[in-house]
Formats: structure tokens, sequence, C-alpha cells
């Protein structure tokens, strides 16, 4: 019905899915545009919609769930001296090599306030990476193509092996392909949208280094604040412990 | 559950106390139940099938490594299961949640909540049989897409990760399907707007 050119504009707006600047131009559009407020409305009365006609689970469905799960692990003999008993990694072993994978990726992960090579450093080796916390020489080491290839598979098992401080030393001083499009898009998926906000008075936590842009982030509490133009500052909500997290920092 | 506490009990499924994947069920029962309903369009098969995502899930929980979200993996894994599905049987989601077709009125799909009263609680189960068959009129890329977004709150980046798909996709086929379900409603006069000023509570998210 409505034929205004807007219109998925729009319908971006509704999603958050507009950059700050065409969210104000979107939002300017809607006082003008009478079609386009009614669409917008419309659009939000179908969201509601969604949620309002959300159905229950089945009586006792986590129940089921969980007995079935229970007689499966039942069943399930495990011969403990064949049985391949792998040392449990910490949780953060997964997230260590995402944190490193992110790095390689990213180009430059740098630390402010940690005695760290100086921005010059870095920007003379782009590709080196900079992990405070298990910062270890990576030099001498050749490197390990399995691991790597474990790293960059979904295997976990594989890549499980190869998680020691030195196995990834190596894996990332090794000439490491350059990117990802998953995780590019996962670290372009958290850093988006936010609300404007001022510039924060303390260091940045880290900074982004892509091909050509370069993005600064701060922790605030529990808020996340970035920026990738140095003028605009974003705060987005309750990102700090995912970031922290990824970050690998306490 | 906060992402933290969310995290420790991966760990601990993870490490193997399986007993603590009830925390996750029971947190997350509901968005995958409703995720799975709205895909395939009955109860039957969407209790099945989120149950068949749980297991899924709990089985190949040593494979989620945490960098993306549990909800994103969960949900891939969710709508996997029911594509498939739905390509299996080469059919289509099913016509009608209850009434449809039969005579006698049973309630099969329990879209009752005491925020409403019994009359509230009719038109609310006509709504969402309104809604369904809507849905069922898109073509299932646009479908699955726009229940993500609606029902599951994803962003465009998190959907492309779910279906695999560029997020300039996501963004075109979320239009176009909001846009036909809006107007499919509205052409019947399903797309209340007096009744949801009561409301705003909302379930999703
Ligand atoms: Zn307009």
């Amino acid at each position: 019905m409505p034929n205004c050119q807007y219109e998925q504009q729009i319908s971006l707006l509704l999603d958050g899915e507009l950059s700050g600047r065409d969210a104000s131009l979107a939002e300017a559009h809607l006082r003008t545009c009478a079609d386009c407020a009614k669409r917008y409305e419309e659009y939000q009365n179908l969201s509601r919609l969604f949620s309002d006609t959300m159905a229950e689970p089945p009586k006792d469905f986590a129940k089921s769930v969980m007995a079935q799960i229970l007689a499966e692990e039942k069943e399930k003999v495990v011969p403990i001296a064949e049985g391949k008993k792998k040392k449990k990694k910490s949780a953060f072993a997964p997230l260590l090599a995402t944190a490193a994978m992110l790095a390689v990726i990213i180009g430059v992960v740098s630390m402010a306030g940690r005695n760290l090579p100086t921005e010059a450093s870095l920007s003379q080796n782009r590709t080196q990476i900079v992990e405070t916390q298990q910062a270890a020489p990576a030099e001498e080491s050749e490197p390990d193509g399995e691991a790597l290839a474990a790293v960059l598979s979904d295997d976990l098992d594989a890549a499980d092996v190869s998680m020691d401080t030195e196995g990834f030393a190596a894996v990332l001083g090794a000439g490491v392909p350059q990117s990802d499009d998953e995780t590019t898009a996962e670290i372009r998926a958290l850093l988006k949208d936010g609300t404007e906000t001022d510039a924060p008075e303390a260091e940045p936590v880290c900074t982004l280094t892509d091909q050509e842009k370069e993005t600064l982030v701060w922790i605030d509490g529990e808020d996340v604040i970035y920026t990738e133009d140095g003028e605009h500052f974003l705060r987005i909500e309750n990102l700090a412990d995912t970031l922290k997290a990824l970050l690998d920092l306490d | 559950m906060t992402r933290e506490e969310e995290s420790a009990v991966i760990l601990k499924v993870q490490q193997g106390d399986a007993n603590a994947f009830e925390a996750l069920v029971t947190a997350y029962q509901k968005q995958v139940y409703n995720l799975a309903l709205r895909t395939v369009g009955n109860p039957e098969d969407a209790a099945d099938l989120s149950q068949e995502a749980f297991l899924r899930a709990y089985r190949s929980i040593g494979s989620f490594r945490g960098d993306s979200k549990f909800s994103v993996w969960l949900y891939r894994l969710t709508t996997n299961i029911c594509i498939d599905f739905l390509r299996s049987k080469g059919r289509k989601p099913t016509v009608s949640l209850t009434m449809e077709n039969d005579d006698e009125e049973v309630q099969e799909l329990d879209v009752a909540d005491d925020r409403f009263d019994p009359e509230e609680n009719f038109q609310r189960a006509e709504l969402q049989r309104a809604v369904q068959r809507g849905l069922n009129a898109l073509p299932e890329e646009f479908r699955t897409i726009l229940i993500l977004r609606e029902l599951e709150g994803m962003s465009y980046a998190e959907i492309g990760e779910i279906l695999n798909l560029e997020e300039g996709t996501v963004k075109s086929r979320l239009f176009r399907a909001r846009s036909r379900l809006c107007d499919f409603l509205k052409q019947d006069g399903n797309l209340p707007d007096s009744y949801a000023s009561k409301t705003r509570k909302g379930g999703a998210k």
C-alpha cells in the first residue's frame, strides 16, 4: 500500500539497524511523511503481535528433554582406561582462541595501560599479535600448521590439543591467513549501533585496526563505548562482559 | 540468567555435568519452541523439533566455542532442524494451528496468558492463527528471517550468521517479508493496535 521510497528505511529504523546519521534522517522523514508514520506504527503493531501471541511450550517440556538426555548418558559406556580422557580446558580456552583469532584478523589489538609496545612499534608490524596476559615470545617457534588448521576449523577437539600458550604463540607468529568473514561479522555485529555518548576520559581499552578503519574501544562499567571516527562516541549497554571475555580481561 | 551465569552453566555441561543442562533448557524453551512453532506451524511437530534441538545442542555442546552467543548457536541448530524437517517432507508449514479444519474446538495451542481475560485470550488465539497463516504464505527463506527478527530479536548480523546469509540479503528479505505479512494481516483486519496498549509487557526477546 505505501509507496514511499523511504519505507525500507523505516523498517531498518525499527530494527535499530541504521547508523546514527541515517537514523536521524529516517526519524526526520517520519515526522513529515504521513504514509511512513502510519507504516511505522503498523510495523510496531506487527512486532507486538508476535510477542503477544507467543505460545507456551508443552507442560514438562524441560523435564522430558532432561529425561531423554539422562537416559542417553546412562547408555553411554565409557571405558575410562581407553576413553580419551581429555584434559578439560577452562571456559576461556575457546574464548582465548577467539581472542587470538580476532587479533589475527583485525591486525592489531593493543591494550592501554599495560606494559605494551608503543603504537609506533605496533604499526610497524601490523600482523603481530599483542595479547597482554598471555603474551609469549613467538619468535623462534616453528609455525605449527596443524595447530593452525585446528584453530581455524571448528573442531574443538583438535583445537584443544593446540591450545597451550606456546602452540598459540607459534600459530600466531606464523603468517596467518587474513580473514574469516564470519568472525569479522561477529566483531562488526558487536560494535554496532549504540547511543551517542560523551567522549570518555580514560585511555581506550583496546584499538581495533582494520584495513582502513580504526576503532577505539572503552569499557565503562557494564557498558562499552566505541568510536570509529574519533568524533562520535557510541555507548552499547551491557556489552562489557562480552568484550572482556573476548579480550580475556578480568 | 546473566551472561556470566550462562557461561558457567555451559562450562559445567561441557565438563560432563548433564544435569546442569536443565537450566539452559528452562531458559530457552519458550524461545526455541516458538521459533519451531512459527517455522513449521503446528504444535506437535514444534514440540518434537524443539526437543530434538535441545538434544542436539546437548550432544554437540563441546563444539560451542563461545565466539557467538549461545542463543545464536542454539537458534541456528533449531532453524536447521526445522528447515530440514520441512524440506525432507517436501511440505509447507501446516496451515492451521487448531480449529481451521476441525469442527470441534480443540484448544491445542496454549497462548492463554493471565494478563488477559478469556475474551482477549480467545482473540489472541485467533490472531495467533492469523499470523501463522500469513507466515505460511511467505516463502521459507523470508519466513525464517522474519521469525528470527520478530520473535527472537536477532540483529541482522546474527540472522546472517544463523542462516549463512549476507547481511544485505537479510536486509532486503526481511523488509519484504515484514511488508507482506503486514499487508496480509491488515487485509483481514488482523493487525490490531487498540488492544496492544494493554499489553506493553511483551514476551519476546
Ligand atoms: Zn515516506
